[in-house]
């Protein structure tokens, strides 16, 4: 056994350690990633390997939600993709205009962003008033954060192309108020969003959706957790439920492969089959 | 197998002093592989070298006692006695690439000197504007024999073809050698990062990997080919003066002991003849 060797045996540890202590399953995700993060972890705080890691963690709840931070994919932005809000726009949005009521659900929220770009889109689309959103995250920190609704002010910028780009309707400045460093969104888009706690490596079910978003967090883990969470996903779905992935997801390899259409291609937007 | 095919691809620091102290017999076949001609080394591998190392009765403790004590704890580092070590001959298992300015003219010119049957993956990031598309596989396509495409997630390498890192996503390598994508946080200010893919390489392919740095305006790399070096790979760098942007070729060779600085146009064909020579299971 060499120094990887006994590097990778170390993780596997520290990953059942914190499932076994904290109930967080993060063993089935994609492992170059999350040494990458232990990694970086371990240099900043200056511990000599990750068996110290472990130690730390057992013992210090805010060491862990310090390492649990470092693991949630908390990269975003308002309508990232542009042309895959526009897409929705264009192709999901009549489709969801012949319901009464609608549900949406955005698996791995993040801090929210992409939470509210829909907001806004069903907003001048007509169809806020009707809609329950549910934003879920396994993290209560970037859930917080998502509640807020409060972002950095220098992003401003390039949000507002990306709404423009998107098909917006209105114009941006709309939707926020700038305050110091900060924009503030208008708090009416969250008068129909519920944020909560769900870990899709873990949780179950949750309720008839009639679109499910959940865009880059596939590619974090593996294959069979990747499998879970799609059929997680069909059997969250009403009929003729939308999906959303990330664009360089697929669920070609995924069990449920044909119980989907492809309804965007290149935005990967999928329908559930009956 | 690695130390030792250091060794004879460094003839330099085999002097004759030192081939004369070997004991006689090995310096017959010292003598005999030439290894002063670095050209005949590939004979040295390929025949002497293997045939010695797979009857290690032939080389008794006795003998590794009376070599020079360089050469002497190159052969008991390399544990020749262990049989088993030299099963596997592919010194190499993949190629890694990364390039920034100028390099989508430079990743053209080494690509199209590479035969459709190379023998390994090439993965490599080129930095890239968020919302270029999958536009740099096609132009490499067009330009070379080797079967190009776009990085997915969970695909599995194979030899012969080039895997290029999709914009705005990191590109990692998984240690089933299957490849993974991330949209974590930029690392020099780049997404893909050449560490990012260059650091990930190493766990799935230790030694056995070859990392090459390009032309570019940043020093996204440099760590990466520092590790590769840490873990006995083999690492090629453009030479700057050759280079339409020299800060990451300048900052990959400050970083390491490379073993190569080579013009562009020549980095194509040494690879194709490094390849050649150390990777015979294919």
């Amino acid at each position: 056994m060499d120094k990887i060797d006994i590097q990778n045996l170390e993780i596997q540890l520290l990953l059942q350690a914190i499932q076994l202590r904290y109930g967080y399953d993060f063993r089935n995700y994609a492992r170059a990633s999350i040494r990458r993060r232990i990694e970086h972890r371990l240099v900043r705080n200056g511990l000599p390997n990750i068996s110290a890691m472990q130690h730390q963690l057992l013992y210090d709840e805010v060491f862990f939600s310090q390492l649990l931070r470092d693991f949630s994919i908390n990269v975003t932005e308002m309508f990232r993709d542009p042309s895959f809000y526009l897409a929705i726009r264009n192709t999901v949005i009549p489709e969801l205009k012949k319901h009464p009521f609608l549900k949406i659900w955005h698996a791995g929220c993040s801090t929210g962003e992409e939470v509210y770009s829909m907001a806004i889109l069903l907003k001048e689309e007509g169809l806020y008033d009707k809609t329950q959103i549910y934003a879920t995250d396994m993290n209560e920190v970037v859930l917080k954060k998502a509640k807020d609704g409060i972002y950095d002010i220098s992003r401003l910028k390039q949000y507002t192309a990306n709404y423009q780009k998107a098909g917006g309707l209105e114009s941006f400045s709309d939707y926020y108020i700038a305050h110091n460093e900060h924009v503030i969104l208008d708090q009416s888009l969250k008068k129909n969003i519920l944020f909560s706690e769900h870990n899709l490596a873990t949780d179950g079910v949750f309720g008839e959706m009639n679109l499910i978003m959940c865009r880059n967090v596939l590619i974090y883990f593996n294959r069979e957790l990747q499998n879970r969470v799609i059929q997680l996903f069909f059997d969250s779905l009403a009929p003729e439920g939308f999906l959303a992935i990330g664009s360089k997801e697929s669920l070609l390899f995924s069990n449920n492969a044909n119980d989907f259409k492809e309804i965007v291609k290149k935005e990967k937007i999928y329908q559930r089959l009956n | 197998m690695s130390k030792a095919l250091a060794l004879v691809a460094r003839p330099n620091e085999v002097s004759e002093a030192k081939a004369k102290a070997l004991d006689s017999k090995l310096r017959s076949e010292f003598i005999y592989l030439n290894i002063y001609n670095l050209g005949d080394y590939q004979l040295f591998l390929e025949s002497k070298a293997l045939a010695l190392v797979n009857r290690p009765n032939e080389v008794s403790e006795a003998k590794a006692k009376a070599l020079d004590s360089k050469l002497r704890s190159e052969f008991i580092y390399l544990n020749i006695y262990n049989l088993g070590d030299y099963q596997s001959m592919n010194r190499f298992e993949a190629v890694v690439i990364g390039s920034s300015a100028g390099g989508i003219r430079a990743l053209s010119t080494v690509l199209s000197a590479l035969p459709s049957e190379f023998p390994l993956p090439i993965i490599i990031v080129q930095h890239l504007h968020p919302d270029s598309g999958a536009y740099l596989a096609r132009i490499f396509a067009s330009k070379c024999s080797l079967k190009v495409k776009q990085a997915d997630e969970k695909e599995s390498l194979k030899k012969g073809v080039v895997y290029i890192a999709p914009p705005n996503y990191h590109l990692l390598i998984e240690d089933d050698r299957t490849l993974s994508l991330s949209i974590d946080a930029h690392v020099h200010y780049a997404r893909p990062s050449v560490d990012v893919l260059f650091e990930t390489a190493i766990y799935a392919y230790r030694d056995k990997l070859i990392g090459i740095i390009l032309t570019g305006a940043n020093d996204d790399g440099s760590e990466g080919v520092k590790k590769i070096k840490q873990m006995g790979g083999y690492v090629i760098v453009q030479d700057p003066a050759t280079a339409e942007a020299d800060v990451m070729p300048k900052a990959a060779i400050a970083a390491t002991n490379v073993d190569k600085i080579l013009p562009l146009k020549q980095i194509g064909p040494y690879l194709l003849q490094l390849v050649n020579r150390f990777c015979k299971n294919h």
